[in-house]
């Protein structure tokens, strides 16, 4: 696993990938530090929270290449080949990843000084943030990672983490719409108006439990909740999974 | 030692491997011969353990791939068709890389990489970045790779493929220093390649083993049948009868004809009796067709499967 | 295909057709046990595994509301109705602090509390079963909340449980929270509900004056009963009158009122009167009510206070001005400095009462005047008095514990429904209001739960770094510097590897 993940994260730091990414979230994170500076007031988390709305376009930069290139190179012949497990390659590239987010996140951090310096305040509720950063990183990495495998080309790995993670974020409002159109069409089937909406309300909880941002946005305010940092923990693990499987796949498919 | 045991690797209703079963012993070279597409990859594939076959057995040094990988991973070094390099590294930090998957502890690994990297001659191209290297030494960083680890095995899927004929001497002369402490199975589709360093050689068609055979043996079976390529000026059809006509002769057939020439690809049986060459030149020279061109054929691997499997 | 070799092909694929059956047969089960647990996990352990870390602990409930739901007996029902759906993104909504604290409620009440959250659109029923007799119009209560105890309502509403800062709202008309009541209003209520009311108020009706929606809004969360007493032939304070409110009459009272309210004073009644100088009552001197105040040292004046102070003005104008609450009255809001309109002169009786010691409350600055107007507002003529400081609010007491009280405002800006709209429930002159009611209906005989407001964080930085200077600074290193000197790095690496 350490093999895989040392390199990994130094492939970031040898290609232009690393430095890229890195600079576009501080560019983000800039802006938004920037100017909640220029209001007078910084709350880290919400910059944090802001942050978080660019998962859908960092996440596919760092994930994309993490398989789909070993695929295209035939470079994944050493993962098989090797006596490493599939499961550990399979750790070690999302911990590369997950590595690289934190080193990003060390532009947080300045901030973060920098806000303490000037008088600010970093409460609790900016720590939760920052928990919850880092889970949902771990969940969007293992998705965009398993975006990687399912290809050999690196920009449709890119796609397809990108739409996965778009999905996740607009979990609540497919909800809302879901929710909506399921009562609209039993209302025309001739369900009665009231079993018709609890069956839309109860699909649009339904899938708005699935929700991780709707989970953790207690979190802002200084409530952690065990239970919503389990799940995306779950979540990041199921695609890891997946992902090895897909890794295994390789091995006894007869397509 | 590796024992291979009724192989079998389908992919939909093709079968890529159908039943291969052999054996290398310590030390030894082993060739692995047969045509495009006879199943050669996938075979040293499902050896390596990068495929698991639909049904069959690989025991390497006793270990069963697919129960025991990672043990029977450890002894084997494995150069696949094309090598697994990363064009964005150099090759020492590829080779260290390699070293962290095969679990080469810090202390052995300087003296281990020195040693590869002296015997594959690679030092002058040490700190450069793979991409940037030529074919040749591609190739030898990869068989560097393969060595990492001190595997008693290697594995090489055509090693000399596209190289220019330079780099596949020093390939093969590479190749034979190796075999003095490893046991190899190098692939190839051309003979003459595995005859320089192999000591026995499996054929494969069709993925299934056509032959399994000493070098010597081989070649003496092969020497049962050559061809002879003959262009002449004179008429064809005269010349067709007359050679058929020769003793040792098993058949004779037209290539290629014109106004001014005519060409023959003659079969002889080979019981050395007769030198079917002399006769032949006696026979140009009493007619005064005078001779083009008069050379043996190397047999197609396909025209030596045939040959094996009709006997 | 011979039916052999089919066989054949059959045997030969059971290792791959296992590892297929395995491999997704393992994906499924994974999903479904995570789906599982999950859903177990939050249901079970989901409220016992959340933690308010919180520095005011925002979100969860404090000991005395803990100890007022330990208080009730195992089969209380209390249930609260969110009349809305509730939102998955609470962040940034009115919501934002009473949503997490009430699935505290929840949590802490074992049982006793339970919190839904019903849309009335989607599910008309919800009213009617609330609310059978319709009595609290529950239709229009939409972004509310309902609570219920036995057949019992009340209604809150998420700006009752915020305090904000007025200055922001007077000039943007949009609240900034500074403050959460949303456990205080919420406990109260509740309160109310199981334990009952703890003083009962009335309030005089039938003198012109305007309406006691807000004031009663108020008694009600302090948990005083409210009542009118309209003004009649047979006027009496009834025994059980714990607080008589004048809010606002634009005419005098009778002198059967006079009778009937002096006897109360002399009971030791509590007196709380609010009138105004405007343009409805500039020709009212209120003989008859001033008559019995000067029983307690106290005169409303037929003057109007004119501040001329512009730094106790509001916007320019010198009867809308601040006013300041002295000792012993300074503390009774967050701010001593609140607000006055039209506010009438109060001054001493000029024939002291011994048995009374009155006190002013609100001040204005040395610089103020009082003035004569007529009907229309203007001055008349003469009106002008020589400049000092006015009161425009007095209070009175006896020495003894149980005598009367009276608190008199010249300013209608403290019980007015206009005001209170206007500024909010959480208005400095409304927790004004409240400590005064306090100090008139003894604090012993309010059984209110009295949790103080929860400061909301604040994230400004100091004043001396919120520079233009340095934000234009940070705009440079983190947006600029730091970005682009990645970017240099970048194509330094990339040119120096691609050659290597």
């Amino acid at each position: 696993m350490y093999a895989i993940f040392k390199r990994e994260f130094l492939s970031y730091f040898r290609s232009p990938v690393g430095y890229v990414a890195i600079s576009i979230f501080s560019f983000l994170a800039g802006f938004i530090f920037y100017s909640q500076f220029a209001g007078g007031s910084v709350n880290i988390g919400s910059e944090v929270i802001s942050l978080r709305s660019f998962f859908v376009i960092i996440v596919p930069i760092i994930t994309m290449g993490l398989l789909a290139e070993d695929k295209k190179r035939g470079t994944e012949i050493l993962y098989y080949t090797t006596p490493v497990s599939l499961f550990s390659v399979v750790a070690g590239k999302v911990l590369a990843a997950f590595a690289l987010y934190a080193v990003m996140f060390l532009n947080v951090v300045i901030h973060i000084i920098v806000t303490l310096a000037c008088g600010g305040v970093f409460g609790v509720g900016a720590v939760g943030t920052i928990i919850v950063f880092f889970f949902m990183a771990f969940m969007f990495i293992s998705m965009g990672l398993f975006a990687s495998a399912i290809t050999d080309n690196q920009i449709v790995s890119a796609i397809v983490a990108f739409i996965f993670i778009l999905i996740t974020q607009l979990l609540s409002v497919i909800g809302d719409y879901t929710g909506t159109a399921v009562t609209s069409v039993a209302s025309a089937i001739g369900v009665n108006s009231e079993s018709a909406s609890a069956v839309g309300t109860a699909i649009r909880s339904a899938i708005s439990w699935l929700d991780p941002f709707a989970k953790t946005q207690d979190f802002r305010l200084g409530v952690f909740s065990v239970s919503a940092l389990f799940f995306l923990l779950c979540i990041g693990i199921l695609f890891l999974y997946m992902t090895y499987r897909v890794l295994e796949k390789k091995r006894w498919s007869q397509a | 030692m590796i024992e291979i045991n009724n192989l079998v690797k389908r992919y939909g209703d093709k079968k890529a491997v159908n039943g291969i079963s052999f054996t290398v012993n310590d030390d030894e070279v082993l060739g692995f011969l047969g045509p495009n597409g006879a199943g050669k990859s996938t075979t040293m594939n499902i050896i390596t353990g990068y495929l698991s076959s639909t049904s069959g057995t690989v025991k390497v040094n006793g270990h069963d791939i697919l129960e025991e990988p990672e043990l029977a991973k450890k002894e084997i070094g494995y150069l696949p068709e094309n090598p697994p390099l990363y064009n964005d590294m150099t090759v020492a930090e590829y080779l260290d890389f390699v070293c962290d998957l095969k679990g080469v502890s810090r202390d052995k690994r300087k003296k281990q990489l020195e040693r590869i990297v002296s015997l594959v001659r690679i030092s002058e191209v040490y700190n450069r970045l793979i991409g940037n290297l030529s074919k040749g030494y591609k190739q030898r960083v990869g068989i560097a790779q393969a060595m990492v680890g001190n595997p008693s095995i290697l594995i090489l899927d055509e090693p000399t493929v596209g190289l220019d004929p330079n780099q596949i001497i020093e390939i093969r002369k590479l190749i034979k220093s190796l075999a003095k402490s490893h046991s190899i199975i190098i692939s190839s589709h051309i003979l003459s390649e595995i005859q320089e360093v192999a000591d026995r050689v499996v054929i494969i068609n069709k993925g299934k083993v056509a032959a399994v055979d000493t070098i010597s043996d081989l070649s003496k079976r092969l020497s049962g049948q050559s061809k002879l390529l003959l262009t002449f000026k004179g008429p064809l059809k005269e010349g067709l009868a007359k050679i058929r006509a020769l003793p040792g002769v098993q058949s004779a057939t037209p290539r290629l004809t014109d106004n001014t020439m005519s060409q023959l690809e003659i079969s002889i049986v080979n019981d050395n009796s007769a030198d079917v060459r002399t006769s032949i030149f006696y026979l140009m020279a009493k007619e005064s067709w005078p001779i083009l061109e008069f050379r043996s054929l190397d047999p197609s691997l396909e025209e030596v499967f045939l040959n094996i499997t009709a006997r | 295909m011979s039916k052999e070799n089919n066989n054949e092909n059959m045997h030969n694929d059971v290792r791959a057709e296992k590892m297929k059956l395995f491999s997704i047969g393992s994906v499924v089960l994974l999903a479904a046990i995570i789906l599982l647990v999950n859903i177990l996990f939050d249901k079970i352990l989901g409220k016992a595994m959340t933690f308010d870390f919180s520095d005011t602990a925002q979100n969860s409930v404090s000991q005395l509301t803990a100890d007022y739901l330990d208080s009730l007996s195992a089969d209380t029902h209390i249930r609260i109705v969110g009349l809305f759906n509730r939102p998955e993104n609470v962040a940034n909504t009115k919501y934002q602090y009473i949503i997490p604290l009430l699935d505290d409620y929840v949590k802490t009440s074992k049982g006793k509390v339970t919190v839904e959250y019903i849309d009335p659109l989607e599910h008309p029923s919800i009213i009617n079963q609330l609310d059978p007799t319709n009595s609290q119009d529950l239709a229009k209560q939409a972004e509310n909340f309902v609570i219920e105890y036995n057949g019992n309502l009340k209604v809150i509403a998420p700006i009752d449980c915020y305090s904000y800062d007025e200055n922001y709202f007077r000039t943007t008309n949009s609240y900034l929270i500074t403050g959460n009541n949303a456990e205080y209003t919420f406990t109260n209520a509740m309160n109310v509900l199981t334990n009952g009311y703890a003083a009962k108020a009335y309030i005089v009706t039938g003198l012109k004056e305007e309406g006691n929606e807000n004031i009663t809004k108020i008694l009600n969360s302090m948990t005083i009963d409210v009542d009118t007493l309209a003004v009649s032939e047979n006027f009496t304070v009834p025994d059980d009158c714990s607080l008589l409110i004048l809010n606002g009459p634009n005419s005098d009272i009778s002198e059967k009122m006079y009778v009937a309210m002096s006897d109360y004073i002399s009971r030791g009644g509590k007196l709380l009167v609010a009138v105004d100088y405007s343009t409805y009552n500039a020709n009212e001197s209120y003989v008859r009510l001033n008559l019995l105040l000067s029983q307690m040292n106290i005169n409303i004046q037929h003057l109007l206070i004119y501040e001329n102070d512009p730094t106790y003005q509001l916007g320019g104008y010198p009867i809308d001005s601040n006013v300041l609450a002295i000792e012993p009255f300074a503390d009774y809001s967050s701010s001593p400095v609140l607000h006055n309109s039209y506010a009438r002169s109060i001054a001493y009786a000029e024939n002291p009462n011994t048995g009374f010691t009155a006190l002013p409350v609100l001040l204005t600055s040395d610089n103020a005047a009082t003035i004569e107007v007529d009907e229309s507002g203007r001055a008349v003529d003469n009106g002008m008095i020589t400049t000092a400081q006015y009161y425009a609010a007095m209070y009175s007491s006896t020495s003894n514990a149980d005598g009367a009280k009276a608190f008199v405002f010249g300013t209608l800006n403290f019980t007015s429904d206009q005001y209170i709209n206007s500024y909010g429930l959480n208005d400095y002159n409304v927790e004004f209001l409240r400590s005064c009611i306090r100090e008139l209906v003894s604090a012993q005989t309010l059984d209110g739960i009295n949790i103080p407001t929860k400061l909301v964080d604040s994230y400004t930085l100091a004043n001396s770094k919120s520079t233009t200077s340095l934000s234009t600074l940070m705009l440079v290193i983190f947006m600029v510097f730091i970005p682009v000197i990645l970017i240099s790095v970048a194509v330094i690496v990339y040119s120096k590897r691609k050659n290597l």
